[in-house]
């Protein structure tokens, strides 16, 4: 017996419906964490990094206390 | 929630923990360099590949010059030497500004360029004098192989070390499609490449016939995915942005974007082998996956568009605009074109057409190419610190010039495309192929091919003046590059800001309560987001995952592959010949993978089965029809017929647009190195017996028979030492084995008492039908 012969027995046409429902749910997943409001504010300043060489968005300056907490 | 985190991270920020750091910009000038001296290079020899198909005689009966050998350097210098220098510069200049800091190392930096510029180097100096694996897009020879895998490491190393010591805590967006790039082409590269080394440019594959055409397309199509599609989506979200001075118009679908493709990509591949001897469920998931890709394909194009909502004056003035509005547009085209090839009725009718190539080129082009081109231009001020560009109008000139010769090479190649398809599966009314002659369908496309030669000098003359653009910026260059030192906190005293998962002694809530609070609110992406560690693995899992799923069936369940009797491994000389074939790059002409549709074994013959191919170190399907299928050559001509062939093709079919092959008359075959392939054969599982200590003896018999052969039939004597005469004993025996009766009988056959010899089973092996055999095999 080889292991093509137990992988052969195995009955892996369910693969496939298993794998789609998966990746399904990831994808919802992603959705959710997309649209959740909360995010909303964090979000809009990841959008503005590419704009600004100088300064990171978070943390925007040494005494970033405020937007540590509005980014929570 | 965590005021004690709060008020310690308060304590450790003072303006006195401000960290000064400068962006290396020299690495970025040496990438950016190199891409437009390679896109030169890649599009030169595209334009010579181009004019080779209407006028043969140009490859000066050189074989370094010949199509066959030619081309698999113009697709490797396309993608790996103009694409990916064009990658390196986007991921080290967006890199540093993103994550707020230099580069790890500039010295792993250096090792990288220069590692990858003589890989390229090496490239061009082995793929034109025939060292190839013959897997299109990965034709390195493995030592090449194995420098590829060492920089990209390095690479690796260094882009991850450089978000490890970041100062931005979220990762952008941009970043995430350079680590799916990064981390997804080391796996395609290795696992596709798995070789075992006969000589130092010569190795065999470990896969074969169906599994190594699986593993091929599974890296084919995600190299241009992780190769060509990710990496400059990542430049796309960062350049375009920045060109157009505003922000990415939805960061929302930027992540949909992301997660979609690194999900649903990988399984696309087989759809390049819809048809063929793959199985069935193996194609159809490949064809699902595809028409899937189109929707967040296209959430990608209009994020990308819709960033220019309000400023579309500036595209009217600025040529960097244009080149990205055009590029864009089309990813978008070619993201749509690709599910449409994918759906199998579509592709019944243009694989192995013109069309094929009409759509890459749409893709390389249109999208790597003017994105590539919008980057450089819009870079060569600020590298060069020249404050503006040379000559806006001359961009704007290469603009107009590349978007013309786009649109006359895609249009007249997808008219060639369609023809070639139509023709081929066109019938009279009497039911008889209407074009029986293969030529007769080159002949047609011609015109087209001229008109696709212009488009490309068109594209080539505009790369022209985009080198003349960056040589006069870089004239303009001061005299020492300014470098701005930046000023940003270091990121490991902000670790408050992570949320914890908090439990309070006395808890009014099950612990466990707490947990599913914490995961609900969604914190875990975040929390990943900000760890690369963590985010590279998920992007591995996905990756692979799928990437099982798909493969493993095949390589393991025995009813994917059913085994024929009577196929049996090449002999000695055969094998040489194969690697002739191989070498000489016969399979970016010919297919051999006749399809189960009428119009193909009309005019071919009996359709490829899977089982015909289990010995096949690499597979040769091929993927293209510029000339017609081999999978039924053999026995179909006298050996003479091949002779003459190979020495002028033209005189045996007038119109033939073949090259001649006069060095397989000169060069001797190497008798010598065939027991070595024998041996590395038998280590890869194929079953040979006396050939083993015996290969040599049994080739130069085999040769002399042959030679013998063709005397006989009025050619040339003295041939055998001739490497014409291995490649003649490999195509009389290709796709023959099936027509065969197995030489040692099932045991139903002794039974029925019938004998060995095979001549005269009828009983348990219908005679003529070679299903049977198929059957008679397959346990």
């Amino acid at each position: 017996m080889s292991l093509s012969d137990i992988m052969g027995a195995m009955r892996l046409h369910m693969y496939a419906e298993i794998a789609l429902i998966i990746f399904l749910a990831m994808f919802l997943a992603v959705v959710v964490h997309v649209l959740r409001k909360k995010n909303a504010s964090r979000f809009d300043s990841a959008r503005f990094m590419p704009l600004d060489d100088d300064n990171p968005q978070e943390p925007r300056d040494p005494d970033g206390r405020d937007e540590g907490a509005r980014a929570r | 929630m965590t005021t004690a985190h709060a008020s310690e991270g308060a304590s450790a920020r003072s303006p006195a923990r401000l960290e000064q750091f400068v962006y290396d910009d020299d690495i970025v000038r040496k990438f950016a360099v190199a891409t437009i001296t390679w896109g030169f290079v890649a599009m030169l020899v595209g334009v010579w590949l181009a004019l080779m198909l209407v006028v043969p005689s140009l490859n000066f009966h050189q074989p370094w010059l010949t199509f066959g050998r030619l081309r698999p350097l113009h697709t490797n210098a396309a993608i790996f030497a103009f694409a990916g220098n064009a990658i390196f510069a986007a991921v080290y200049y967006s890199s540093q500004r993103l994550l707020k800091t230099r580069m790890w190392s500039d010295k792993l930096g250096r090792i990288h360029f220069w590692g990858w510029q003589a890989i390229i180097v090496s490239a061009a100096l082995t793929l034109p004098f025939g060292f190839t694996q013959s897997k299109e897009y990965a034709e390195l020879e493995w030592p090449i192989d194995l420098a590829v895998v060492v920089v990209w490491l390095l690479f690796a190393f260094n882009f991850f070390a450089t978000i490890k010591k970041r100062r931005e805590r979220h990762i952008y967006v941009a970043i995430w499609f350079y680590i799916a790039s990064i981390v997804t082409v080391a796996i395609l590269y290795l696992f596709n490449n798995l070789a075992l080394p006969v000589s130092f440019l010569k190795s065999y594959p470990i896969y074969a016939g169906v599994q190594d055409a699986m593993m091929q397309w599974w890296y084919g199509h995600n190299a241009v995915a992780f190769f060509l599609t990710t990496p400059f989506l990542g430049l796309m979200y960062y350049f375009l942005p920045k060109a157009a001075n505003r922000p990415v118009y939805s960061y929302k679908l930027s992540i949909l974007h992301f997660w979609s493709l690194v999900f649903i990509y990988i399984w696309a591949g087989p759809h390049h082998l819809h048809y063929t001897a793959l199985p069935e469920w193996a194609s159809t998931l490949g064809m699902i996956f595809s028409v899937m890709l189109w929707m967040p394909s296209w959430g990608g194009m209009i994020n990308g568009l819709l960033t220019l909502r309000g400023a579309w004056n500036k595209v009217a003035e600025d040529p960097v605009l244009k080149f990205f509005v055009v590029g864009v547009t089309f990813y978008g085209m070619a993201t749509f074109e690709g599910p449409m090839l994918a759906v199998k009725s579509v592709n019944a009718l243009s694989h192995y057409t013109d069309w094929t190539i009409a759509h890459v080129h749409g893709g390389t082009l249109g999208w790597n190419g003017f994105m590539t081109f919008g980057m450089l231009y819009w870079l060569a001020p600020r590298l060069f610190q020249t404050k503006k560009l040379w000559s806006k109008k001359l961009a704007e000139v290469h603009f107009w010039v590349g978007t013309v010769g786009i649109l006359m090479y895609i249009v007249s190649i997808y008219a060639a495309g369609v023809t070639e398809g139509l023709m081929w599966r066109a019938f009279d009314t009497t039911g008889r192929l209407a074009y029986p002659d293969f030529v007769e369908t080159v002949v047609r496309v011609i015109p087209m091919w001229w008109v696709r030669a212009v488009g490309g000098m068109l594209y080539l003359s505009g790369v022209v003046l985009a080198m003349i653009n960056m040589v006069m910026t870089w004239k303009a260059r001061p005299a020492k590059y300014a470098e701005p030192v930046h000023e940003a906190p270091a990121l490991g005293e902000y670790e408050g800001y992570t949320p914890a998962l908090e439990i309070p002694k006395h808890a009014t809530m099950l612990t466990f309560a707490y947990r599913v609070r914490y995961f609900a609110k969604a914190e875990w992406h975040r929390v990943w987001e900000r760890k690369p560690l963590r985010f590279t693995i998920w992007v591995i899992v996905a990756v692979s995952t799928a990437s099982l799923f798909e493969l493993i069936p095949t390589f393991l369940i025995r009813s994917n592959v059913p085994t024929i009797a009577s196929v049996k491994p090449w002999t000695p000389l055969e094998l040489e010949g194969r690697d002739i074939y191989v070498s000489e790059g016969c399979y970016n002409c010919h297919s051999q993978m006749i399809r189960p549709i009428r119009s193909e074994t009309e005019r071919y013959g009996e359709y490829s089965k899977p089982g015909e191919s289990v010995y096949n170190h690499p597979f040769q399907w091929g993927s293209r029809r510029i000339g017609p299928d081999l999978a039924r050559i053999g026995g179909k001509y006298p050996d003479l017929w091949h002779l003459r062939h190979m020495e002028n093709p033209r005189s045996v079919t007038p119109q033939s647009i073949m090259p001649r092959y006069p060095w397989l008359f000169k060069k001797d075959t190497k008798f010598g190195g065939i027991e070595k392939k024998i041996d590395v054969m038998v280590m890869l599982g194929v079953p040979y017996g006396k050939e083993i200590n015996h290969a040599e003896a049994l080739a130069r018999a085999q040769a002399k028979s042959i030679a013998a052969e063709i005397k006989k039939e009025g050619g040339p004597a003295n041939l055998q030492d001739k490497e014409i005469v291995a490649l003649i004993a490999y195509l009389q025996r290709v796709g023959t084995d099936i027509k065969k009766q197995p030489k040692s009988p099932s045991p139903g056959e002794l039974k029925a008492g019938k004998s060995p010899s095979g001549t005269t089973a009828k009983a348990a092996v219908a005679p003529g039908t070679t299903l049977a055999n198929v059957a008679a095999g397959g346990n």
